[in-house]
């Protein structure tokens, strides 16, 4: 097996995302199968090549051209009657179309990309890649001359047009089949499969067109892409062994409870509606996760500490006055009254009690590996859910993880992996990194069991905090608003019960669903899982503070 | 002292710039016109206490502003009784000043103020106009002149708190935003004293600032700190220093995201 990607650093993604003005993912992928970077209409893929530790030009240039496309071009064109020299050449003066326009946006872009455009190939080339490399000098710097016939040609032709109008696309289109033309009639030779764009930062070219015809370039390999590295060699826990192995049932069943669904399009409440198994699964004979072995816990937040409302008024003794009792007690003796003697304030040191639940997404998609960074989704799940719980239990918060997972109504099994008030000790940290991932998501049914548990929380605060990589889905149910509505519904019975539910989501596309469900500021998309544990914290700490 | 003198020092002194995005204008002083109760909202430093002061000194009014906060009683809004030398006497709080003597009351941030302390706001803020003064004992009546205007920032994720139901049905609502870029651009160029183009640089870059709210930002750069920026430029400092230092680094901690945000400024200058 090849080593795992590396991934791409998470500010990649956001600069993609804030110079297009939507989300985009940025993804590391194999150098074999992509020796330029792709663009799609959501992702860049970048080479691996160029996220070694002296990538970070190489990276921005390619990002900043992919977002050049992205503002610019328009996508998906066909290549009807446009042969494989020609669709070659046309793209490669939309790169520099594009760039141009880019350039004259944002002048600092020019500094970027100037690293990659160095010298010109040797005069004795004339391979079809020599002559696009000039090309691209002249055009680029426009204080280069060249000297070739053709290469002055069509940097005259394109400055003739750039002049005119930078945003006509025909134009250069017709430009550009005009100088594949001469090329041919130079009987200049294009090889596809050897041809690669020039510089390394610019990308394959495959976001421009739509590939109708056979002789076109065949599309880069893409799906080959998703298949990365096998997840599970860096997972903690002793999840990943052979799971049909295992002699003894994995799990003790606590109890089955029926809950009600909301069905949205009848408006109405199905009572009983979904089965609940409770169980609690055993843990591994082996733990290999002891408590000791854990990633440290995470810094905690000061905030949570700074306790300023918890200053008690009104005390028999303190180290401030109180001015307002002070005062009250002036105004009671001049009106003859009998003054209470409480004028002191003094800082409150108990915080108030908070349960918190955390409710993991044990269903099949987790055991996806995250792209790029080799191990499950459901590794970094537990792996955050247990620094969560090392870093924010005490004396004043209850910490719980649960997990669930459905297969059809009359199954949604719910996994206590650790409990409010039970030891944090090696036994639950192994439980909840040994929870398995299977079935599908049938979210509403558990958060209504979810609520259940934490409502007869004796404490003043009730947090629930889902994770979860997707929208909900299960196999009997065809309509894919039908749990959205449900989870929403379910959400919204914790809100009159005093319940705040969050939900930190692992996937951007269920941004939307994740909005309907749990209101517009409930929720938080992690694209970057290896932060999830922090993102977490960050969410507990906002919810403490509620 | 008469009544007048007593708010003068909340009258503003010369006319506060504002550049209007929309119909705002008009819609304030439709609602003045009827003393509407108003909530200003919208993200932080997009100019709703310009707007506010810029309106108060538009209709003459003096303007009385209070930034609340958790601590904040019912007491710091209406007043309470102080000591001195013949005993006890009853002191107006900012409020009360405002409601008897004719001024607009801003509350700024009021979703900061506990709940318990805003409900004082509900006998001023429908038909009646009143201010029971509890403790004295007396009804104020407002004057013709007063209203009351709050703000607060519905973006912001950590305040997690929110107005009572029954407290902001009794307001009318503005929304503001960051205006669009033309409009920015003349308000930067106008604030910082700089030129055009360097303005619209800057509000570019806020722009792809503000397409990762909700993404690890909880606001984009602020139409003010584009302001300090402009300023900072303006005075010398260089370009990418100067937003280094309003944006970057103020905007936040998070590395990924200083070195996006970086990226941002790096691209915009030459």
């Amino acid at each position: 097996m090849s080593a795992p990607a590396a991934s791409a650093p998470p500010w990649m993604g956001l600069l993609l995302s804030g110079f297009a003005g939507r989300r985009l993912r940025v993804q590391a992928a194999s150098a074999a199968h992509t020796p330029r970077p792709v663009l799609t209409d959501a992702h860049l893929l970048l080479p691996e090549a160029m996220l070694g530790d002296e990538g970070l030009p190489a990276t921005r240039a390619a990002v900043a051209h992919a977002m050049a496309h992205l503002r610019h071009s328009v996508g998906h064109q066909p290549t009807a009657g446009l042969k494989p020299m020609a669709l070659a050449v046309v793209s490669a003066l939309e790169d520099v179309r594009v760039e141009r326009l880019a350039m004259a946006e944002l002048p600092g872009l020019r500094r970027w990309w100037a690293a990659f455009h160095g010298d010109a190939p040797a005069d004795g080339d004339m391979s079809f890649g020599a002559f696009i490399a000039r090309l691209g000098r002249v055009l680029f710097d426009p204080g280069q001359r060249d000297g070739n016939h053709w290469v002055d040609k069509g940097r005259d032709l394109f400055e003739r047009q750039a002049a005119i109008d930078l945003r006509d696309r025909d134009a250069f289109r017709r430009i550009g089949s005009v100088l594949a033309n001469d090329l041919g009639q130079m009987r200049v030779r294009f090889e596809p499969q050897k041809y690669r764009v020039e510089p390394a930062y610019r990308d394959d070219n495959s976001y421009l067109w739509i590939h109708t015809e056979k002789h076109d370039l065949p599309p880069p390999d893409v799906k080959s892409l998703d298949a990365t590295p096998e997840f599970g060699t860096l997972r903690l826990g002793a999840a990943q062994a052979a799971p049909d192995a295992e002699p003894q049932p994995e799990e003790i069943e606590l109890g089955r409870y029926l809950v009600p669904e909301w069905d949205h399009r009848i408006e109405r409440y199905r009572r009983d509606w979904c089965t609940v198994v409770e169980t609690v699964p055993r843990a591994p004979a082996r733990a290999t996760t002891s408590v000791a072995s854990l990633p440290p816990p995470l810094p905690r937040a000061a905030a949570a500490r700074l306790s300023r409302a918890r200053r008690l008024r009104r005390q028999f003794e303190g180290d401030e006055i109180d001015v307002d009792a002070a005062i009250e007690i002036q105004v009671d003796m001049r009106l003859g009254l009998a003054p209470d003697a409480r004028l002191f304030k003094r800082p409150g040191r108990e915080a108030p009690h908070t349960s918190l639940l955390v409710l993991l997404d044990l269903s099949e998609s987790v055991n996806d590996p995250v792209v790029g960074d080799g191990r499950a989704v459901l590794a970094l799940e537990q792996e955050a859910a247990l620094r969560l719980a090392q870093t924010v239990r005490g004396p004043s918060v209850r910490v719980a993880v649960h997990g669930f997972n459905s297969n059809t109504r009359g199954n949604v099994a719910y996994q206590r992996l650790l409990d409010f008030g039970a030891p944090f000790d090696a036994g639950a940290a192994g439980r909840v990194s040994a929870a398995r991932a299977r079935h599908s998501t049938r979210v509403g049914a558990a958060l209504r069991h979810a609520i259940d548990i934490l409502a007869a929380e004796p404490s003043t605060r009730h947090t629930l905090l889902v994770v979860t990589d997707g929208a909900p889905s299960d196999i009997d149910v065809f309509d894919p608003r039908y749990l959205v509505e449900d989870a929403r519904a379910a959400v919204q019975e914790a809100n009159r019960l005093g319940v705040l539910v969050h939900c930190v989501t692992l996937d951007p596309a269920g941004e939307r669903d994740a909005r309907r469900i749990f209101g517009w500021r409930r929720y938080r998309v992690v694209t970057s899982p290896t932060a999830l544990a922090a993102h977490l914290r960050q969410v507990q700490a906002r919810a403490a503070v509620a | 002292m008469g009544p007048s003198s007593l708010l003068d020092d909340y009258c503003l002194r010369s006319e506060p710039f504002y550049r209007p995005a929309r119909n705002e204008i008009d819609l304030y002083l439709a609602a003045y016109e009827h003393r509407m109760p108003l909530i200003l909202k919208g993200p932080t430093g997009c100019g709703k206490t310009r707007f506010v002061e810029h309106m108060a000194w538009k209709l003459g009014r003096p303007l009385v502003t209070l930034a609340c906060n958790e601590d904040m009683t019912a007491s710091d809004l209406v007043g309470r009784y102080l000591l001195d030398a013949n005993g006890t006497a009853w002191h107006d709080g900012p409020l009360t000043l405002a409601v008897r003597h004719g001024g607009i009351c801003y509350l700024d941030e009021v979703v900061e103020a506990r709940q318990d302390t805003t409900v004082v706001i509900h006998p001023l803020t429908d038909a009646r106009r009143i201010l029971p003064l509890d403790k004295k004992g007396e009804i104020v009546h407002a004057h013709p002149d007063f209203q009351l205007v709050v703000s607060y920032n519905p973006g912001y994720q950590s305040s997690a708190k929110d107005m009572k139901p029954s407290t902001r049905q009794r307001f009318a609502a503005l929304e503001f935003d960051y205006p669009p870029v033309a409009v920015e651009t003349e308000i930067v160029a106008h604030e910082a004293q700089i030129e055009a183009t360097l303005a619209h640089t800057l509000v570019g870059i806020a722009e792809r600032s503000r397409a990762l709210k909700h993404h690890g930002l909880d606001e984009g750069i602020s139409t003010r700190m584009l302001i300090y920026a402009g300023v900072l430029i303006r005075d010398g400092v260089a370009p990418r220093d100067s937003c280094e230092m309003t944006m970057t680094r103020a905007l936040t901690d998070d590395p990924d995201m200083a070195l996006a945000l970086r990226g941002f400024v790096d691209a915009a200058f030459a």
